[in-house]
């Protein structure tokens, strides 16, 4: 088979199990939902608190719509993730994965809301309801079993793209020579957009749920701001190649990563396909355990290590400083000789 | 940005890490709003003096192409840009002298030649 070919077999499966199978699974639950409408109380129980009493409630509608929306709206995430990340032709198990996270994740979602509505048909009063417990873990049981199956229904297809063996010329050095390169590395308009965009998403839904009474509100908050100020670490890489090997730090100083001159084993440049291949930006473990900074789409740094993963940083002029750190390792190679 | 010295140079370091500047401009690493690394940084990595860098630094600024500011470092100014443009030249050179199938060690000593 060709790649193109295991590319369009690989891309045809994914869209069955994150998008036609989740949306066939909603179809089912909404319409037990819609027909045990007649027999639920008109509002019923919609969230239980730690004990497992009931104590959120709506009006019964809501939970098959919401069923709906929800399914809807991960099919069509999962399916615009993989549509748009993959327009230059590459594929890695990191979206086979994320198939199969797509169709157990509404396997969770649509069993939890349909066993909590049916478990409430002939109740008077919805505070009665029994707890969450067992169709929580009966949720969780066959959204795993339903991942698995996702996995499976799809092939292992690896399409890296063009990719020529890279070999890199030293830079020549003089015997005694210094030399350092340096650069930073920024990520992307468009990804740092979107994070931005979801933790403003769930600061807002932390406001909403404060307007709401609930005392949750703050958690949510910290965690949103926990969340930002990581991510917005994580936006900018000083990378840096010298006597001591190579260093990527973030401007705040953490996080860091660094690969000393001992540890370099070879040294390429290459094109990365940031949704194929590493699953998404920012600091990243590739399919083949790879860790990436992963900022942008293109070119890119990598390094294997003596020990170690390998390292990869998304970053311009790639080539002069694989140049570089080609060269020092082997002058370090030498001296230990 | 690829700053290289050697010691065994005549040319002081300081002017070694100017010219190594300059020569980014003109192989296109370095652009206009392009922030220099850190002297510390750069003094650190290469074994030297601080203030060797510094100087160099200076030097660069005396010439108009980096402009110093406070809490943002050295920064090029828009007058990398004629050294930028000179990248595009010397590729046109490039590409000619390969068609003419001219080697590369040649095409240096020409360009050598000229120089003096």
């Amino acid at each position: 088979m060709t790649d193109s070919t295991e590319f369009r077999t690989a891309r045809r499966r994914y869209l069955l199990v994150a998008g036609v199978a989740p949306l066939l699974v909603a179809v089912v639950a909404v319409a037990l939902m819609v027909s045990w409408l007649p027999e639920v109380p008109s509002t019923v129980a919609t969230h239980w608190s730690g004990d497992g009493t009931p104590d959120g409630f709506a009006p019964a509608w809501t939970v098959p719509l919401g069923a709906a929306l929800l399914s809807l709206g991960l099919a069509a995430l999962f399916a615009v993730i993989m549509l748009t990340g993959t327009r230059d032709g590459r594929w890695g198990p990191n979206l086979r994965l994320l198939a199969a996270f797509s169709i157990g994740t509404t396997v969770l979602l649509d069993v939890c809301l349909t066993w909590s509505l049916g478990m409430q048909r002939g109740l008077d009063d919805p505070a009665e309801a029994p707890g969450m417990l067992l169709p929580v873990l009966a949720g969780t049981a066959l959204g795993l079993l339903a991942g698995v199956a996702g996995w499976f229904a799809q092939p292992a297809v690896t399409v890296s793209g063009d990719r020529p063996a890279p070999t890199v010329e030293a830079l020549r050095l003089a015997p005694g020579e210094r030399a350092v390169w340096a650069r930073t590395t920024t990520m992307a308009r468009g990804a740092k957009i979107a994070i931005v965009a979801s933790f403003t998403a769930l600061a807002l839904g932390a406001l909403v749920v404060a307007a709401l009474g609930s005392p949750v509100w703050w958690a949510m908050l910290a965690t949103a701001a926990l969340l930002a100020l990581l991510a917005c670490a994580t936006f900018v890489f000083r990378v840096r190649i010298d006597e001591h090997g190579l260093v990527a730090r973030s401007p705040l100083g953490f996080p860091r990563f660094q690969v000393p001159l001992d540890e370099v084993q070879g040294v390429a440049v290459t094109m990365v396909s940031p949704t194929a291949e590493f699953g998404g930006w920012g600091i990243r473990v590739g399919a083949d355990g790879a860790l990436g900074i992963i900022l942008r789409a293109g070119e890119a740094l990598e390094v294997s290590r003596t020990r170690g993963r390998r390292f990869v940083v998304t970053i311009d002029d790639a080539a002069t400083a694989a140049a570089l750190l080609e060269a020092l390792s082997e002058r370090a190679r030498e001296r230990r000789h | 940005m690829l700053i290289r010295v050697d010691p065994a140079s005549e040319t002081p370091i300081f002017a070694q890490v100017a010219a190594s500047v300059r020569a980014d401009a003109a192989a296109g690493r370095l652009r206009s709003g392009d922030r220099l690394p850190s002297a510390r940084d750069v003094a650190a990595s290469l074994g030297v003096n601080l203030h060797t860098v510094l100087r160099a630094y200076q030097l660069l600024r005396d010439e108009g192409l980096v402009d110093m500011r406070r809490g943002r470092g050295a920064v090029a100014t828009d007058a990398v840009e004629p050294l930028a443009q000179l990248h595009h030249d010397i590729e046109a050179l490039v590409a000619r002298a390969r068609a003419l199938a001219l080697s590369p060690d040649a095409l240096a000593a020409l360009v050598k030649e000229m120089y003096r």
